[in-house]
Formats: C-alpha cells, structure tokens, sequence
C-alpha cells in the first residue's frame, strides 16, 4: 500500500471536479470514508516508509509511524463525519477544494520526513484555510481571510527562513539527517533556527502572545469550518512543532520556555472565552486553551505526559467537531451564533449534544475528556510538577463556569423554535456522543495506542538529553 | 574579492527583508502589507540563491556543456529547484490575498487594516 495514496487521491478527486460537479458532496464523503478504511488498514504494517522520486538526500520520503497513523486516522475520521453532515447539502465548489486540500495538507504535514516538503504542505493547507474562511463571501469572511493570510504570511516567511539556514548550514532537508547533524552547527545558528521555526509553529499552533487574531478567524467562518480548524489543522501544527522539538533534541530550558508558553496559552485563552458572548468565539478560545493544555502536556517531554496529550488531541477533536457543527445547524436555523440562542431553541436532541460535548471538554465522568484529564494529571504527580496541576484544576473551573453558563441558557426563554434533526444528523451526532461516553468507560484500548505513538513521537529524545 | 561576497549578500538580503518586515508592521493599507510579505520572501530567496553562488561554476541547467550531475562544475541545483517551487506557492498566495483585498474593498469601501472593524459589537 503507497502512502502516496493519502496525498494524491483528494488532489485527483479537486482535478477531476468538472466530471461530477452536481455530486461533490457524495465524492466528498466517499473519499473521506475511503481514506479512513485505508488508514485502518494500515495499522497492521507499521512502521511504513516510501522514498519518492532519487535516494537520499535529494529524496522525498514519506512515514507512517505509530504517532503519523493516529493522527491521519483522526484526520481522516472528522472530514468523513464533516462531509456526512453536509451530505444534505448542495453541491458547493469552494467547500468542496478548500476541505480536500486542507486534508491533503495535514495528512502530509503529519506524513512527510523532509523539512521542504513540509513547508510545501504547511502552505497547502494554509491557503486552503485562507479559502475556507471565506466561503461566506461577505465583509466578515474577507475581513477573517485577510487576518489570517497576513499572520500566516509572518509564519510561512520565518518557516522559509528556518529551511534556508537549515539547509545552509548543514546541507541536507531530511528530518533524521538534520536531527543527527543538528548539534554540529554553530549553537548560535542554532538558536536562530529553533527561535525561527518557534515564531513560525508557534503562530500556527495558536499559541499565545503569536496568534492574537485566531478567534476572529474562527468567528469569520462557518462553524462546521471552524470544526475542521479545531480538529484537524491546530493538531497537525501542534503536533509538527513538538514532533521538531524533540528530533532536534532542544534543551530542557528551551522545554520550559514552551512550557511557560503552553501554560499562558491554557489559562490566558480560558479567561478570555469567561468575558465573551458569541459561542464560535467562546468555543474558539476553549479550543486555544485546549491547545495550550495539550502543549503544556507535549513540553514535559514524558512519555506518559505525551501518551495523555494524544489521547487528550483525539478526544478534544472529536468533542469540539461536535460541538461546532451541532453550532452550525443552529447558525443556519436561527441565523445568529450569538450565546442567546440556546434559549430560543428546543430539541433534546440537541441539548444533549451540547450538553455531552460541554461535559467531556471539562473532563466530567463518564466522558472521554475525564480520562483523558486524568490521566494527564497522573502524568504531571508522576513528575511531581504540582505547579502545572494546580493550574489545570484552576483554569478548569473558570472552563466550567463558561460552559456552564452557556448550557444554562436551556431554561431560559419562552418562545421557543423547535429545531428537528434528520436521521442522518442524528446518526452522525449520536455516534460521537456514543464515541465520547465509550471512550470515557474503556479509555484502555485507545490509551495502548497513544502510548505506542508516544513512544514513536519522543523516539530517542530522553536519551539525546 | 569573491570572499566578501556571500557576507555582502546576506548583509543586503537581510537589510531588506528587516525592511520588508518593518512596511508589514507599520504600514495601514492592506495592498502595501502584502506588497511587503513579497519584498520579505523576494529578500529570502536572494540571502539563499546568493549564498548558494560560486563565482565560476555553471547553472544548472542540461545545456551548455552540462550532461550530468557534478558538483565540481555546477552549483548546487537543490536551491534553485525549492525557490522556484517557493515562487509559484508566493505567487499564488499573493493571488489571493490581493483577490480577497479587492473584495473586501468592494464591500466595505476600504481596504485599511486599522478600520476593519466588521466583527463590531460581536465579539
């Protein structure tokens, strides 16, 4: 099985559009579902490697770890729900690019071991990105787009400048070839290229003090995009950027600098979604505090830290894809995002969804987000940092109080307008409230797999050090 | 006097993109900012494709006496072959962030970065 396949059937499927214009939505879902039973089909070869085109150093290499597969596989897994819920949909061109480039473009971000190729695919889905934030075309969509490519643009231009060094100095773009000869080079070259490459993931990733515009861009946007955005796009950043940390083996004081990052991140964001009232941004703060979370988590180093910080990233994504596109039928329902809309509607369905989603982004038994928390809090007494528990237990109430308050706009409100789902929404929202509870009670079989890809992401970092 | 070369190119490059990085910072109309993030990544390219120069040695390009890959008479092609694939990705973002820019414009009458305000009250 290539690789390859993962890149280059949703690319094939964008050029062969004008074939079946009137049915991108079914070609969409099809190719989404097709690309997950690939990936699970994977599991029993890993690890697999595939060297394209001339033998190293000039070769484009391509891996599948245990760490790439779980991520593809999480990837793969929100666009075919993403393409399922716009299955009622019409046909739309622009939706129809704009997420298969942005799938291609995580998938090979996650995908790829040569430092250019990366950049090739950081570009894909950040334009991809750029585009789907405008699919509203109003002045709102444009304004987020505009914010979103001159950020990007600052981050693409100090990724450019960390290759060129990188390549200047050593003379090789493959990743376990830099990593090896990364300690050779001038310390303060080095620098240089950590800070450039930090300026450059830090901005993407959503991490505080570099990306000030991320809630704006996620206001601009359609929820379910925002889903895409939250699920799949910050977890392939936020992974790139520890995946780099640890294969240049950086210094456990460049570590506590990301973990000072992280922590800021966390409790900054969560404070500021406390002060909102528009839910895309309220769920757009909780997902850069989310972020932050996950990140303090990856900066330990730790291998049991990092197994919680995985399964935390899938349990997140999930929750938050719920969440935003349970957002979005409202949005086209109701007309508005707006935090009063929970009191001008009923459905228990979806007060459920809500509710569900609410509940396991604050780690509440019995849903997913309670084991993932918990074990990232063992992790953390494991290490005896009892600073980073203090705050994560700390942010979670004012995470709580947020929530809270938005799902408390239940009772209120008299007039109300009963929301009706489809079968199909309901089938789509009951399996991820259903993959949330299941996770939650049986967290075991996914924790083995985010402890083998642990292992793979950390690969000889502990040693190095 | 080829000695002073690449310092004297990563001196100029680096000037300009400093520059350039200063136009994205300070400069309020949206069209100047994008100007800008081109002049950035056209200095980059020049630091790279300069410091990979060899006074002497040959493009690479099968032509001109060139029929295989020897360092010895060619300079590197690697760095010519990732700014050339760098210029079509600028290109194309440039494409759209003037294209979006001109939409914006039509909508909203500006196109300054310090009056977007669409999201208002909202936030």
């Amino acid at each position: 099985m290539s690789l390859l396949l993962f890149i280059l059937l949703p690319l094939l499927a964008i050029f062969l559009m004008p074939f079946y214009r009137a049915y991108l939505h079914y070609v969409s879902t099809v190719l989404s579902m097709a690309l997950f039973g690939l990936a699970l089909t994977c599991k029993a070869a890993l690890p697999l490697v595939e060297r394209v085109a001339v033998d190293l150093p000039l070769a484009i290499t391509f891996e599948l770890s245990s760490v790439s597969w779980l991520l593809v596989t999480l990837f793969t897994l929100s666009m075919s729900l993403f393409s399922l819920y716009h299955l009622r949909f019409s046909s739309n061109k622009a939706l129809f690019v704009g997420t298969n480039m942005l799938l291609v473009g995580v998938i090979g971000l996650v995908l790829s071991r040569d430092i250019f190729n990366i950049y090739i695919f950081f570009e894909i889905s950040s334009i991809s990105a750029y585009l789907l934030t405008s699919l509203n075309q109003d002045a709102k969509a444009y304004g987020g787009a505009i914010r979103y490519m001159i950020i990007g643009a600052f981050a693409s231009l100090f990724f450019l400048l960390s290759i060129m060094l990188i390549y200047l100095t050593i003379g090789v773009l493959d990743l376990q070839m830099i990593a090896q000869r990364f300690n050779l080079i001038d310390e303060q070259v080095q620098y240089l290229i950590l800070l450039s490459l930090f300026i450059a993931l830090g901005i993407k990733t959503e991490l505080f003090g570099l990306n000030f515009w991320v809630p704006d861009v996620y206001q601009a946007s359609r929820s379910a995009v925002s889903g895409l955005f939250s699920a799949m796009l910050s977890k392939s950043y936020l992974f790139l950027l520890f995946h780099l940390a640890y294969l240049l083996h950086v210094s456990t004081s460049q570590m506590a600098f990301l973990t000072l990052v992280a922590a800021l991140t966390f409790a900054v964001a969560e404070f500021s979604a406390l002060k909102s009232r528009e839910t895309k941004r309220i769920f757009a703060f909780s997902t850069l505090g989310q972020i932050g979370l996950i990140a303090l988590a990856l900066s330990y180093g730790d291998t049991a830290l990092t197994e919680a910080a995985l399964f935390l990233i899938i349990v997140h994504a999930l929750a938050k894809l719920m969440l935003f596109l349970a957002l979005d039928l409202l949005e086209r329902r109701l007309g508005s995002t707006k935090s009063e809309i929970f009191a001008r509607f009923e459905s228990l369905f979806l007060m459920a969804v809500f509710t569900v989603g609410a509940l396991s982004l604050l780690g509440i038994p019995p849903f997913a987000g309670f084991a993932a928390k918990l074990s990232l809090l063992k992790g953390l007494a494991g290490l005896e940092a009892y600073g980073a528990m203090a705050l994560i237990l700390t942010v979670s109430l004012i995470e709580a109080a947020y929530l809270f308050r938005l799902l408390s706009g239940f009772r209120q409100g008299e007039q109300k307008m009963v929301v009706t789902l489809s079968p199909l929404e309901r089938l789509i929202f009951g399996v991820m409230m259903f993959a949330l509870l299941l996770l939650g009670l049986m967290p075991q079989p996914l924790l083995a797999l985010c402890q083998e890809a642990a292992q793979a992401m950390l690969g000889g970092y502990h040693a190095a050090l | 006097m080829f000695d002073s070369l690449h310092p004297l190119i990563t001196m100029i490059s680096l000037a300009i993109f400093g520059v350039a990085l200063l136009g994205v910072l300070v400069k309020k109309n949206l069209f100047k900012i994008f100007l800008a993030f081109s002049v950035a990544e056209s200095a980059l390219f020049l630091f790279f494709i300069g410091n990979h120069y060899t006074p002497g040695l040959k493009a690479p390009i099968a032509a001109d006496g060139i029929t295989r890959f020897d360092p010895a008479f060619m300079v590197d092609p690697l760095p010519q072959a990732m700014i050339l694939t760098t210029i079509v990705i600028g290109i194309a973002v440039s494409a759209l962030g003037l294209s979006m820019v001109i939409r914006y414009y039509k909508l909203t009458g500006h196109m300054r970065i310090d009056k977007m305000d669409e999201l208002g009250e909202e936030q």
